[in-house]
Formats: C-alpha cells, structure tokens, sequence
C-alpha cells in the first residue's frame, strides 16, 4: 500500500511558453507550444503519453475551454487516452501534478503529461476575474470579495499584530521583479524600487498595483514517468519527493472568530505533510529554493512563516534580511514569483515545477541557483483555504 | 389610555449643501443642507433603522402590527413592510401593511394603529414613515427634498404621550403628485398650493380639532407642523391664534427638508425628545387634505428619556453628517448620473429565501453542545461538527472591525468599498461592506453597527443584507458593545 510517494515518480521533461499578453496565441496555441517544448526535452513522441491531466480554473474566462479534459486532446491530438480536467482555484496546476503523480505512483500508467494553462487575455483585466467575484459567488455573503480584498484583510491585520508596513512588502515586490529582470520568460521584466511600489495607485488599501500580481496568458507542462523507468529518458531526471494538498475551511473562514487572519492553515497543514514525506526536518537548511505563491507581496511574507522557513512574526525580518534573495541562505522565487511572471492560475503551479526543475538541471541561466538539489513548490488559492506542495529533489 | 410609547428616527449620514445644487443650475437657493441617503439606502432601509432606534430596549413580542409609509417605497407592487418586520425580527403573526401615496401617509398610519391598539389592548403597533423622494434637476423641488424615516410606537400601557383627540379631512386638491410612470415629484404653483391646499386645510383641520373636542387653544403649548419649505409655517402658528408661549416645532428644513411623510413623524419624534410632562403637543400633518391630533406628554416621559440613554437622539445624529463635496456625488447616488452599467450579479430568489433567517433576520447558531456561535446558520457546528443540534438565535447588531480593506477593483457609485470584519458583541464573526464610512475613520477596534441596505438588484428584484455602519460617539450604541 502506498503510504508515501517519495522517490516513486520522476520528471522526465518540461516546457512552458512566454508568460503575457500572448495576444498572438490561443488556449489550445499555448498548450501544443509548452507540451511540445516538454516533449522535446524528454525526447518522447506524444503517443508515447498514456495519461494527461489538464489543470485551467475558470474556464467561464476563456469561452469554456477547460470545463473538460478535452481541449488538450484536441491540441495534442492525443486521442483515445484517459484527460482528467483539474479545477482547483490557484491549486490547479499543483494538484493536476499531484493527481497525475498517484497515477504514475499507483503503477496504472509508466508516463503521463501535466498542462496547466489560463487564457486570462481574450477579455480585459476588468472583466477576467474582477468581474467574476462581482457577478458570481453568493448575491449576498461575502459579496465585495474580490482577490486582493482577502489578502488586503490579512495585510492589515499583520501590521497591527506585527508592526511591519507596506515597505516591508515592497521589498518583495523589488526582489522579485529583479529576478523576473532575469527570467526570459517573465511577464514582468523591469525592476521596481520600494519608492515606486510604495507610490503606485492603491487597489485594495494596503495593497497597491505593484504589490498584486497580473492578469496574464500562459503554459506549462511537464512529463512523468515511474522512477524506475527514467533513466531510460535522461540522466538527469528530477525526483518527486513529495505532493500535499490541504483544504481548510472555505470562504466561511472569514465567518470563523478563531481565524487570526494571519497565517493560513493550508499551507502549514500541506507543508507539514510534504515534509515529513520527503523527510525534511530544517526547512531552512535542507530546501535550495522555493516557488511560494506570491499572488500579493503580503502573501509571500506569509508564506515564509507558514512553510516555516521562519517563524511566525519573523516575515518581514526575513525579506528585510535578504535571506530570500537570489544570493541568500534561501531564494524565494528565483523566477519572479507569480508578481514577475503574471498568474494565469491554472498554469502557475506547473510552471513553479518548471522552473524548481531547470534549477535542479543547473539550467536557469542568469538566475540559477547555485548547488541546487531540493526546491520545494507551493501554491495557495480560494479565501487562502486551499493549498498545494511538491518538493523536487535532484537524482543523487 | 392609548397613545405612544415610543419613538425612534433615522437621517441619514449625508448631506447637500442647497448652495451646491444652485451653483449647478445657476438659480436661487433655499439655503443650508438637505439630508441625502446613501446609494445603497431606500425608503424601506431607512425605515428599518428607525424602528430599530425606536424599538430599542422595547419587547419585540408586544409588537402586533408594523404600519409602513411612504410616496417613495422602492416596490410599486410588493409590500416593504413584511421584509422590516423580518429583518426586525417580529412575529409573523405580525400584521405587516404599507400605507402608500400621500403626505400624509405618516398620519393616516398613525390613525389606524391607534384604531387598532384600541381593539387589541394587549398588542403595540410600530408606525414607520421614511421617503426617498427625487426631484428633478434643477427644480425647486430638487433642492428642498430631503430623505429619512420616523418611527413611532403605539399602545396601551407605559405612555409617553396620550391620544386625547383627533380631527381628519380629506380633500382632492392636487399639488404634490407623480403618476404611475413618473421618476420625479411633481408640484403645482407654489403660491397657489400654498395658499389653498396648504394654508387652508391646515387652518380647517387645526380648528375642526379645536372646536369639535372643545379644546381652549391657550392651553396648546407646542405645534408641530409639517412644512414643505422653510418659509410659511411659523406665520401660520400665529395666523391659527396660538399663543406666542406655544413653540412651533423646527422643521429642521436647512438639516434635512421636506422629507414628504416622513417628516410629520421626524418632527412629531424631536417634539417628544424635548416636551415636559403636561405639554398639550398638536400634531398636524398636511396631504390629500390633513390631520390634526391631540396628544398630553406623560409623566412617563422623564423615566422614558433618562432610561434609554443608548437610543440615537435626533439631534445627536443631525451633528453626525458628513458632507458630500459634491453635486455630481448625489446624482450618482441617486442614479440620475448614470455611468456604463455594471451586470447585476447572480441572485435567486430562493437561495435567499432559504437563507432567510441568516440574510433578513440577521440570525446566527449557537450550538447545543458546545456553545459557541457562528454565522451564518449551518448544518454542522464549525466549532465542534455536531450536526442538527443548535438553536438559532437573534445576533447583536453591535461589534467591533477585527481587521478592514478599501478595495478599487469591486464596482459601487462611492469608490473604495469597505470590507470589514466584525466581532459582533456576544458572539459570531461576519464579513460583510461597510457603508457611510470615510477612509480615514476605519481602524481596527473600531465600533460598528450592523444596519440593513440594498447590495444590488440582483436577478432583477432587490437584495437587502447586512452592513457595517460606524458608530459615532455620543449618537448612542457604543455602550452595547
């Protein structure tokens, strides 16, 4: 019986398109440029998939591209094979990995492929997902929810118990567009100062535009394949470690008078999990780099504490510190985090195993890590109440 | 005995300067301010707030009858009344009615509940008046129009004031009128209704009530008059041979204006914050002909006024307004600016009516087996996961803001909208808009006041929740907390 997936399943290949304003491809563009990228790098003809899952979270955004595994059949042409489509907020593309992973783990299939993709950029930043907290979700409970409005309650909260302020959060934001800066493939690829971030117009008090993501177009993908077959790909395939998902209570946690508004249950009950399948009693010393879910820089802050690479408190010390920077004791985000590379949501959490991968392979160029042998991912979605860990490890 | 037994208003937090509205147009102005309701506020809203200021301390299961009136409600076929008393949390056994059409709506409502307690000697009835009446820009009517509610309580036992006499004509006479299809209030030439609809009818019903009942008018000691403008009922006191010892009742026309029906019971509601005991108070109130009644203040009144320190006095929340800047800023409240249309969201109407006890009537649960109380009503207890075991309960209306955001992005008429969370005194949490709030004064710690409001015309009917609303020091409801 399968208790822990660790060193069961192996990534053989990855690829991922231009994160941005991909006006000049479409859903199903994206999908053959990223798949086809991946199935180059693990020098497979696609008939040689024997399963594939598809992670797009609001196909309603997208003319309902998404609502089924089919559009990537259709792309792909990859008939006659098993497509389950994943929806799970901005979990999607971590837990289509991870569904993909028990597949590969359970001995059902020897090789799979993972798409996560989004579309955001047929319809105006406006009328994407803006309009989607506006005319969907109760008429009534919680309405004028919108993203940043969540993460903005939290960032308020956090100040009063904490007593950082917003430039503790634009040091994220200024760490990060340095290494989107860096990242070819980067939505975002202008530095910031703290002064610009901290001037920019506010959206949802005390998050400004410089502090939340943006409404972007992209793909990525990744091939898996039982360990034990992987050498016969590559030799410097990459292991699965861990995948976690843990879900907490819903929007009600807003409606929870326990819930202290400043640290997510999710990811500390996901991290805990992923740990102690991979075997990771240090987060700090035993992670080389992590892709966190930065959708607002406030998020990020909390996830250093939530994934316990600090405690609980210590977050803005962290970032302060320049313990996440490229050069620092942990890089957060060697990519530019979802503030440098845009969120399409269904795509981020693939694209995160991306990148922990080129790592892993000593191929992220300008920004690689250095010695990189165990990168952890991480995504976080709903009211901040569903969240999502792989942890890769390098062959040793 | 009969008479009041209570009284409560509401004006909103809003005010126009007359100044700014004559600017605009490039006419005369009427001068000071007049009271303006929020974009998400409505004749039923309103009317909501005043009875729960009037109602406040009073046993709600005494309450046999919630009288509804306005020439403004927000439905031109539905009633507004079953949906305050829900949201009041009344019996359903209580008689809900509207009372529709005239100015003086208010008085006709009074009437009837004071009929009614007299067949039912045991039961209250809540009489509620509120108006969000529009004029057409640039009309006088326009500038002298202002919006708010009164509300007064009616009974047998613990009076205030009696009910000593009453005196009704009705008359066709036309000056104030909107046909079926009509937006804006109409008025005829204001000389003309001034002289003959209301001059003359309010001479007649003042001495139809005097003669018929006997009444020596020297022992009248207040007159409170509805008047549509500042300028003709103090004159009027005179002109009717009251003496100069009899005080007139401020309209309070350059703090709120002519508020239609609503403004007889607003008056008649400040008349009784300050009358001494023995005070004989007239009240008159003007529409389709008039109504004059007679009330004595009781004795009752002091031990009523010095209990009920957390009520919102009507003075205290005429001091607690916030001007709008602007002229533009009213007509988008009023959506006479209209801007590109936003999608009204999705709704159901029997989502909501399933929901009703959480949405209208502001319920909670408390768990049976651990106690602890969540909103809204659930299956399972989120605390413990006992399922079908809790009661539901009445939540306080009263907490303070656990944390807050302004957000740009949600699309309303008076950008940021304000998320708050509050921890509501006694128990539960709930996330919900803030309303009548500036940045500046929102913090953490902050004490508020659940109040109801129209989020958005969802499915194509209106949706009313909850709302946070301040509350100011000294206009009473902190003490609650």
């Amino acid at each position: 019986m399968l208790k822990n997936i660790k060193d069961k399943v192996a990534i053989i290949g990855v690829g991922c398109t231009k994160f941005g304003e991909n006006f000049e491809m479409s859903y199903k563009d994206m999908i053959v440029q990223a798949a086809f990228e991946a199935f180059n790098d693990a020098g497979i003809e696609p008939r040689m998939i024997e399963a594939a899952w598809l992670g797009t979270a609001f196909p309603e955004m997208q003319a309902g591209q998404g609502r089924s595994g089919e559009p990537l059949v259709e792309a792909l042409l990859l008939k006659n094979i098993p497509v389950t489509r994943v929806g799970n907020y901005c979990v999607t593309g971590t837990d289509a990995f991870r569904n993909a992973c028990f597949s590969i783990a359970s001995g059902m299939y020897d090789v799979a492929l993972v798409v996560g993709v989004e579309k955001m950029r047929d319809v105006s930043p406006r009328e994407s997902l803006v309009s989607q907290s506006i005319l969907t979700g109760h008429p009534l409970i919680s309405k004028g929810l919108t993203a940043p409005g969540m993460f903005a309650l939290t960032a308020n909260r956090y100040f009063h118990e904490f007593g950082i302020d917003r430039s503790y959060l634009a040091k994220v934001a200024v760490k990060n567009h340095h290494n989107g800066f860096l990242n070819p493939k980067a939505h975002r690829r202008q530095e910031v100062t703290e002064e610009e971030v901290l001037r920019a117009p506010m959206v949802a008090d005390p998050l400004g535009l410089l502090d939340c993501t943006s409404v972007t177009d992209g793909c990525a993908a990744a091939i898996i394949a039982r360990s034990e077959l992987a050498p016969n790909f590559r030799d410097d395939f990459v292991l699965v470690k861990a995948v976690s998902l843990s879900v907490d209570q819903g929007r009600h946690v807003f409606f929870d008078s326990n819930y202290d508004f400043v640290g997510f249950k999710a990811t500390q009950n996901a991290a805990r999990v992923a740990y102690e399948q991979a075997g990771i009693e240090d987060p700090l010393r035993e992670i080389d780099l992590a892709e966190v879910h930065d959708c607002f820089t406030i998020t990020e802050i909390i996830n250093y504490e939530d994934l316990g690479f600090c405690k609980k408190g210590e977050g803005g010390r962290f970032i302060a510190d320049g313990v996440s920077t490229l050069e620092g004791e942990l890089p957060v985000n060697p990519s530019g985090g979802l503030k440098a590379n845009g969120h399409p949501i269904g795509a981020t959490g693939i694209r995160q195993i991306y990148e922990v991968t080129l790592h892993l392979q000593g191929k992220a160029g300008k920004r690689q890590v250095k010695n990189a042998k165990m990168g952890l991912t991480h995504t976080i979605g709903g009211a901040a109440t569903v969240a999502g860990i792989t942890i890769l490890g390098a062959r040793s | 005995m009969i008479g009041i037994t209570s009284y409560g208003c509401y004006i909103p937090r809003y005010r126009l300067r007359r100044d700014l509205i004559a600017e605009a147009h490039g006419g005369y102005s009427f001068g000071g301010e007049k009271s303006v309701a929020n974009y998400d506020e409505d004749a039923l809203t309103m009317a909501y707030q005043a009875c729960f200021n009037c109602i406040l301390e009073k046993d709600p299961s005494r309450i046999g009858g919630l009288y509804f009136a306005s020439t403004s409600s927000p439905f031109r076929e539905k009633m507004a009344s079953p949906v305050i008393s829900a949201a009041l949390n009344l019996s359903t056994a209580t008689h809900a009615t509207d009372f529709a059409g005239s100015l003086r709506s208010g008085a006709n409502a009074l009437i009837s509940a004071f009929q009614a307690v007299k067949s039912e000697p045991e039961k209250e009835v809540l009489v509620v008046a509120a108006e969000n009446r529009l004029g057409e820009p640039g009309s006088d009517l326009e500038q002298r129009i202002g919006d708010g509610a009164g509300a007064i309580l009616v009974g047998t036992s613990s009076i205030i004031a009696s009910l000593e006499a009453q005196y009704s004509i009705s008359d066709h006479f036309t000056d104030y009128w909107r046909l079926d299809e009509d937006r804006y209030v109409k008025a005829g030439d204001q000389k003309f209704i001034n002289a003959y609809g209301y001059e003359k009818n309010i001479k007649r019903v003042v001495k139809g009530l005097l003669d018929k009942h006997n009444i020596p008018i020297m022992e009248i000691t207040r007159l409170v008059l509805y008047s549509p403008d500042n300028k003709n009922y103090k004159k009027l006191g005179q002109d009717l041979g009251f003496e100069d010892k009899c005080i007139v009742q401020d309209t309070l026309f350059d703090k709120i204006g002519d508020a239609g029906c609503a403004l007889s019971l607003i008056l008649l509601a400040s008349a009784l914050e300050e009358a001494k005991p023995g005070e004989k108070v007239i009240f008159v109130s003007y529409g389709d002909g008039a109504v004059a009644l007679l009330f004595e203040v009781q004795k009752e009144i002091e031990r009523f006024r010095n209990s009920s320190q957390k009520r919102p006095r009507i003075l205290k929340q005429l001091g607690d307004k916030k001007r709008l800047s602007n002229y533009q800023k009213y007509l988008r409240f009023k959506d006479v600016l209209k801007t590109t249309p936003t999608e009204a969201p999705w709704s159901s109407l029997a989502m909501l009516w399933n929901e009703r006890d959480s949405i209208v009537s502001f319920k909670g649960m408390k768990c049976n087996n651990c106690s602890a109380i969540n909103f809204p009503i659930r299956q399972i207890c989120p605390s413990c996961r006992v399922r079908n075991n809790a009661e539901k309960i009445q939540l306080s209306h009263y907490g303070k803001l656990f944390t807050y955001t302004h957000d740009r992005l949600f699309s309303n008429p008076d950008p940021p909208l304000t998320m708050v969370v509050v921890d509501l005194a006694g128990g539960g949490r709930v996330y919900t808009q803030m309303t009548d709030c500036n940045r500046e004064e929102v913090r953490i710690g902050m004490p508020v006041c659940m109040t109801l409001r129209k989020f958005h015309q969802g499915g194509g009917f209106n949706n009313y929740f909850w709302k946070a609303r301040p509350i100011v020091k000294g206009v009473g409801g902190e003490n609650y907390i």
